[in-house]
C-alpha cells in the first residue's frame, strides 16, 4: 500500500490515473514518451470483434476548451486484439484493462467470452459511444436494451467488469444503482458529451454522423456533478471519474466529489506526458499533506 | 524518452504578405527530426487554442530551427504575433520521414506553396551528407508575390517557379506547368502542397511507373497516433496520416477517397 493506492472490486490500483479509452490507442506510441507502468492501469481504445473503418472524414472539431470527435470506433477488431494488443499490454507490469463496444448484445457476449482466455485484469464495458450509427442510440440511453445488456454479460468470464456510461445517461443516479444490482465492479462517468457543428458554407452539419462527441476542460463540470450526484445518491461501487481531466487539481477535485480513480482523456492528445506529471504532483500533494487519497474520496460531500 | 521540449523564439518576420518565417531556439533538444518529419506545437497567444499544430520545420542550423507558416485562422495567427523572448512547446520528431537519397539519386522535389518547408529541409539536409545528389526543385505559388526566397543551395540546384497569377488555392497549375518544361530525368520524387496538385502528381507519376512519395495534410488532434482522429482508407487498409504518415508512397493512395 501507498500513499496513492486505490481500489476498484479486488484491484488494487498503485495510483489513481488511467488513460481514458481512445485516447492513446493502445499504448504503444504513448510508451515512448513515458513509462506505461507508472500508470494505475494501461486501458486499450475500445475493441470491437470485427474489423472497424470508423467514420469518414471530416473526424475532428476543434472547440473552444476542448474538441469533438467523430471517429466512430476505428479499430482493427478480435485479429489484431490477438496479435498485437494483447502481446504489448501483457509486457507491462501495471494492471491490464481492455475496453469493449459492439453494436448488439451477442457481440459483447462474444468478445467477453473470448477475452477469457487472455490474462486481464478488467474489461471495461462501453456502452456508450455516441458515434457508431448502427444499434442508433447507445445503449445507456435506453435502459431495457442496457438492462438486458447488463443481464447478458454479467455471467460471461469472471474478470473485473467496469460499466462505462454516458454523461447523458437519463437519469444517471438510476442506471448506476443498477449497474451495481446487477453485481459489477465499478462504474465509469463517464464518455463523451453529444454535440453538433453546423458547416456555414454547406449548411449542413459538419460531421458525416452529424453528432459527434464533446470531450476536453469544457465537460469538465459536466463530469464532476455526475460524479457527485451519483456518489450522492448512497452507491456502493467505486466510480471512475472522466471529463475534462488535465491536472493534479482536477484529479483532486473528482476524487473530493466521489471518485476512486480517474481516467485522463484529451489532455493525452495535447501533451502525453500529462498523466506522468499528474502522478508526480499528486504524490507530491499527498506527502506534502501528509493524508492519503483513499481518505479524500468523496470528502467534499461532509456535512458539517 | 521523448519529452515535449521549450524553445525560445528569436525572431519572427513576414516573407510574404501571408506567410511568415518563425524562428525558435530550442537549447535542450538533442533529438534529430529527419526531412519530412514533423512537431506539433502549441499556439498559444491572444486566442488560445486548444489543440497543437502540426508543422514541418523548414530549416536548422544547430539550435535554431525556422518554420515557415502560412497564416490561417487563428492558431497560425498567434504563432505570428509571437515576439522574441516568448517560448513555446514542441513535440517532436513525429511521424515518419521521407525515403533517404543514396549518395548519387537524382531527385525530383515538388512544393506547393508552405509544402516549401519539408522540401527545402530535404535540401538543406541531404546535400550536405550527400554532395553528389542531383536534385530537381519545382516550387509553385497562387501569386508571384507568395513567392519564398531560398535561403541557400540556389546554385546547386535545378530550380523552376511557378506562380498560377490566381486564388484557386489549387496548385494543379503546377502539374501543367510541369509537363511543358523540357523532361526531368529522376529516380525518385517527393511531393508537397495542396492536394489537388498532388493528386494530379501522383496520378500522373503511377501511371508512368515513377517511385513517388507525397507528404498528406490532415486535421490532426494528436499527431501522435493516439487518437484516429487523422485516418486515411488506402489499399492497405486504414493508416493514421500523423504516424503512419505523413509521407506515403503515392501509388498506395486512393486519391478518389483523398
Ligand atoms: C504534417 C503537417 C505539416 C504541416 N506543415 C506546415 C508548415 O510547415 N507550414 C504551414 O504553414 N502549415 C503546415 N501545416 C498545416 C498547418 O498545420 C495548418 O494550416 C494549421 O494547423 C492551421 O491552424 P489555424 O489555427 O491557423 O487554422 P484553423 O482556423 O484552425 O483552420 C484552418 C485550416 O487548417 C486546418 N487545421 C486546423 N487545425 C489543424 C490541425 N490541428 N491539424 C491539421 N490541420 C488543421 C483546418 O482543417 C482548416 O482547413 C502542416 C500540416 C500537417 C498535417
Ligand atoms: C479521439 C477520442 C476517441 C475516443 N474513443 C473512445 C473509445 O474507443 N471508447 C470509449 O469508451 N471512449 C472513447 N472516447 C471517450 C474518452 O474515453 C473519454 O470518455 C472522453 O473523451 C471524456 O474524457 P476527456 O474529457 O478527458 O477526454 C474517446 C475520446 C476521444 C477524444
Ligand atoms: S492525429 Fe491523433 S492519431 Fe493522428
Amino acid at each position: 500500500m501507498n500513499q496513492l493506492s486505490t481500489n476498484i472490486g479486488s484491484l488494487t490500483l498503485a495510483n489513481p490515473i488511467v488513460p481514458a479509452s481512445g485516447t492513446i490507442g493502445y499504448g504503444l506510441e504513448l510508451s515512448e514518451w513515458m513509462d506505461l507502468n507508472e500508470l494505475g492501469a494501461i486501458l486499450t481504445k475500445s475493441i470491437t470483434l470485427l474489423p472497424k473503418k470508423g467514420n469518414p472524414q471530416p473526424r475532428l472539431f476543434e472547440i473552444e476548451l476542448g474538441l469533438m470527435n467523430s471517429i466512430g470506433l476505428e479499430n482493427q477488431g478480435w485479429p489484431q486484439f490477438v496479435s498485437e494488443i494483447y502481446p504489448f499490454i501483457s509486457s507491462l507490469k501495471t494492471l491490464k484493462w481492455v475496453s469493449i463496444a459492439g453494436s448488439a448484445v451477442s457481440e459483447y457476449v462474444e468478445l467477453l467470452s473470448k477475452l477469457q482466455d487472455f490474462q486481464l485484469d478488467a474489461v471495461e464495458i462501453n456502452v456508450s459511444c455516441p458515434n457508431v450509427k448502427k444499434g442508433g442510440v447507445p445503449f445507456c440511453f435506453h435502459i431495457p436494451s442496457l438492462k438486458e445488456l447488463l443481464k447478458a454479460v454479467k455471467k460471461v468470464n469472471p474478470v473485473t467488469k467496469i460499466i462505462k456510461i454516458s454523461l447523458e445517461s437519463p437519469p444517471i443516479t438510476d442506471i448506476c444503482h443498477m449497474i451495481e444490482d446487477e453485481g459489477f465492479s465499478a462504474v465509469c462517468i463517464g464518455n463523451t458529451v453529444r454535440g453538433l457543428v453546423i458547416d456555414l458554407e454547406k449548411q449542413k452539419p459538419y460531421f458525416s454522423n452529424q453528432i459527434a462527441g464533446m470531450s476536453g476542460p469544457a465537460i469538465k463540470p459536466i463530469a464532476l456533478r455526475a460524479v457527485w450526484e451519483v456518489y450522492q445518491s448512497g452507491i456502493k461501487i467505486p466510480i471512475i471519474g472522466c471529463g475534462g481531466i488535465r491536472s493534479v487539481k482536477d484529479v483532486l477535485e473528482f476524487i473530493l466529489a466521489g471518485a476512486t480513480c480517474v481516467e485522463v482523456g484529451s489532455a493525452n492528445l495535447i501533451d502525453p506526458t500529462t498523466m506522468s506529471t499528474i502522478i508526480r504532483d499528486l504524490m507530491k500533494y499527498c506527502e506534502q499533506n501528509q493524508l492519503t487519497l483513499q481518505k479524500l474520496i468523496g470528502l467534499a460531500h461532509r456535512k458539517e | 524518452m521523448k519529452h515535449p521540449v521549450i524553445g525560445t523564439v528569436k525572431n519572427n518576420r513576414w516573407l510574404t504578405p501571408n506567410i511568415f518565417e518563425l524562428m525558435v531556439a530550442f537549447p535542450d533538444h538533442s533529438m534529430e527530426i529527419k526531412p519530412g518529419q514533423f512537431v506539433e506545437l502549441q499556439c498559444q497567444g491572444n486566442h488560445p487554442v486548444y489543440l497543437n499544430r502540426p508543422f514541418s520545420p523548414f530549416m536548422i542550423r544547430h539550435q535554431d530551427w525556422y518554420f515557415l507558416i502560412q497564416n490561417k485562422g487563428k492558431g497560425t495567427n498567434n504563432l505570428s504575433h509571437l515576439q522574441p523572448g516568448d517560448k513555446i512547446t514542441m513535440l517532436s520528431p513525429l511521424g515518419k520521414p521521407f525515403l533517404p537519397p543514396t549518395a548519387d539519386n537524382k531527385i525530383l522535389l515538388i512544393a506547393g506553396g508552405v509544402g516549401l518547408a519539408p522540401i527545402y529541409y530535404y535540401i538543406s539536409h541531404y546535400l550536405p551528407l550527400y554532395p553528389k545528389l542531383s536534385i530537381t526543385l519545382l516550387h509553385g505559388t497562387s501569386f508571384e508575390e507568395d513567392k519564398i526566397e531560398l535561403p541557400g543551395y540556389l546554385d546547386v540546384l535545378q530550380y523552376y517557379f511557378h506562380a498560377d497569377q490566381s486564388a484557386s488555392q489549387t496548385n494543379s497549375n503546377l502539374f501543367q506547368y510541369y509537363q511543358t518544361l523540357p523532361k526531368i530525368d529522376f529516380d525518385t520524387a517527393f511531393v508537397c502542397g495542396p492536394l489537388p496538385m498532388m493528386r494530379a502528381f501522383s496520378r500522373y507519376f503511377t501511371k508512368e511507373n515513377r517511385i513517388h512519395f507525397v507528404s498528406l495534410e490532415m486535421m490532426m488532434a494528436c499527431g501522435l497516433g493516439f487518437c484516429k482522429g487523422c485516418s486515411i482508407s488506402t489499399s492497405d487498409g486504414m493508416k493514421s496520416v500523423c504516424s503512419d504518415g505523413p509521407v506515403f508512397d503515392g501509388s498506395e493512395l486512393d486519391w478518389n477517397l483523398l
